[in-house]
């Protein structure tokens, strides 16, 4: 049984035409499909159905995650390992999601849902599958993003979850904070394709703090925030700099309904086997600082406590 | 002609700040045109850093806000990114404003 890979987000938004304008012209991803309460996009350089979905609803944050497993018999296996651990599962139809075949939705202890699936429907590159273009078509002059690439949830218990990931679903820790009697407080968790697909934080249950976009050099970054700020994007936090963690260039902004949005690229590359990679920590005074943002090595507490 | 306001935020403190607001403007944008950044992150009404307690006055809100955060303000909270007057209105801040410099430019874009 293997998790391989980050696959979508799927978010509440308190305005569906509001946040299509920001998905589609702001973060530059495609619209692939349509619902009466929802909206599917992918990036122009995945071929999945859909990397974010939208769901109109009277709040933000997180409904569900996506994760793509190795094999169909996968999902079995960690229906029955899930509800041993002690987890509520549900089972999800093909379809009921539109683009993806049947998966197993589970709630972890942090009350984030993740749902298992085998099966994606492949809508290919918007290059063209057949004789590809070269040149990808820019958006004001801003080259087209990689794919979705992470996200840090919160919960009020980051190390309870972490132990579920790694223990159950072989997920790796690359990164993680620590209390000074050596407790973990954050931990950045990967199936390891990327230094982490989804890290956890101290804060609210269930909550959001941001979903990360890769884009292909660190200069697209600074083209990025350019564009941010030609489209007037009032909600901007802080501007260019760079994480310690992942040694990423970062840029954070809002969509509309108060979704924490990030581009960013840098990160190094992790070997990609459970249980190979060693641990990089950070104790918290650093985390605060440097950690979050090398240059300025400091900022708001707002920024930690911000969360939809 | 659109209706305007007079709003006025306390701090802590016992400071007041007070501006015309009218009705179809946010709090915090009519307020930082006059050079006072409200304290906010999200400023799209879902994380809850803005959130002023009423005194007194109606208001509206301009665009949706989360009701996840809606339910975790006391009642009589408003979101100041896109809450708009439907009357004069005083706010007590639980978090400070702070004030950009006001070149001789800015007051062009005052609403004197």
């Amino acid at each position: 049984m293997a998790v391989t890979r980050l696959n979508y987000v799927s978010l509440y938004v308190t305005d569906l035409d509001l946040a299509k304008k920001h998905y589609e012209e702001i973060v530059g991803l495609r619209v692939t499909d349509v619902t009466k309460n929802q909206i599917y996009f992918q990036s122009s350089d995945s071929q999945d159905h859909h990397c974010v979905i939208l769901n109109s609803s009277d709040r933000s944050g997180v409904e569900h995650i996506g994760f793509k497993v190795s094999d169909p018999s996968d999902l079995e296996e960690i229906k029955w390992e899930s509800e041993k651990y002690g987890l509520e599962t549900v089972t999800v139809d093909s379809g009921e999601i539109l683009g993806i075949g049947e998966g197993v939705k589970v709630t972890l202890p942090s009350g984030h849902c993740l749902n298992f699936f085998y099966h994606t429907d492949v809508i290919g590159y918007a290059n063209g599958m057949f004789n590809p273009k070269s040149i990808a078509d820019e958006v004001m002059g801003v080259n087209p993003l990689s794919h979705l690439d992470h996200l840090l949830v919160t919960c009020e218990d980051p190390a309870k979850t972490i132990k579920f990931l790694q223990e159950v679903l072989d997920f790796n820790v690359s990164e993680m904070a620590s209390a000074p009697d050596g407790s973990m407080i954050a931990g950045f968790a990967t199936v390891g394709n990327t230094m982490h697909n989804i890290a956890f934080a101290g804060g609210p249950n269930g909550g959001l703090h941001h979903i990360a976009f890769y884009v292909y050099d660190r200069a697209d970054v600074i083209r990025r925030t350019d564009l941010l700020k030609s489209k007037n994007i009032p909600t901007m936090e802080f501007g260019l700099t760079r994480h310690g963690v992942a040694g990423v260039t970062t840029v954070y902004f809002f969509d509309p309904a108060g979704n924490r949005n990030e581009f960013q690229c840098g990160a190094y590359e992790t070997p990609g086997v459970p249980d190979r990679v060693e641990l990089v920590t950070w104790d918290v005074a650093n985390l605060m600082g440097k950690g979050g943002f090398y240059y300025e090595a400091a900022v708001e507490p707002k920024f930690f406590i911000t969360v939809s | 002609m659109i209706p305007t306001f007079q709003v006025t935020i306390r701090a802590e403190d016992g400071q007041e700040i007070s501006c015309k607001v009218a009705s179809s403007e946010t709090i915090m944008s009519a307020f930082d045109k006059h050079g006072y950044v409200l304290q906010a992150s999200c400023k799209s009404g879902g994380c809850g850093v803005c959130v002023a307690k009423v005194l007194s006055g109606n208001f509206e809100y301009l665009l949706p806000m989360s009701a996840n955060k809606l339910k975790d303000v006391v009642k009589g909270g408003v979101f100041l990114c896109r809450a708009a007057p439907q009357s004069n209105l005083t706010v007590q801040a639980p978090k400070k404003w702070s004030v950009k410099k006001i070149s001789m430019f800015s007051d062009v874009l005052r609403d004197i």
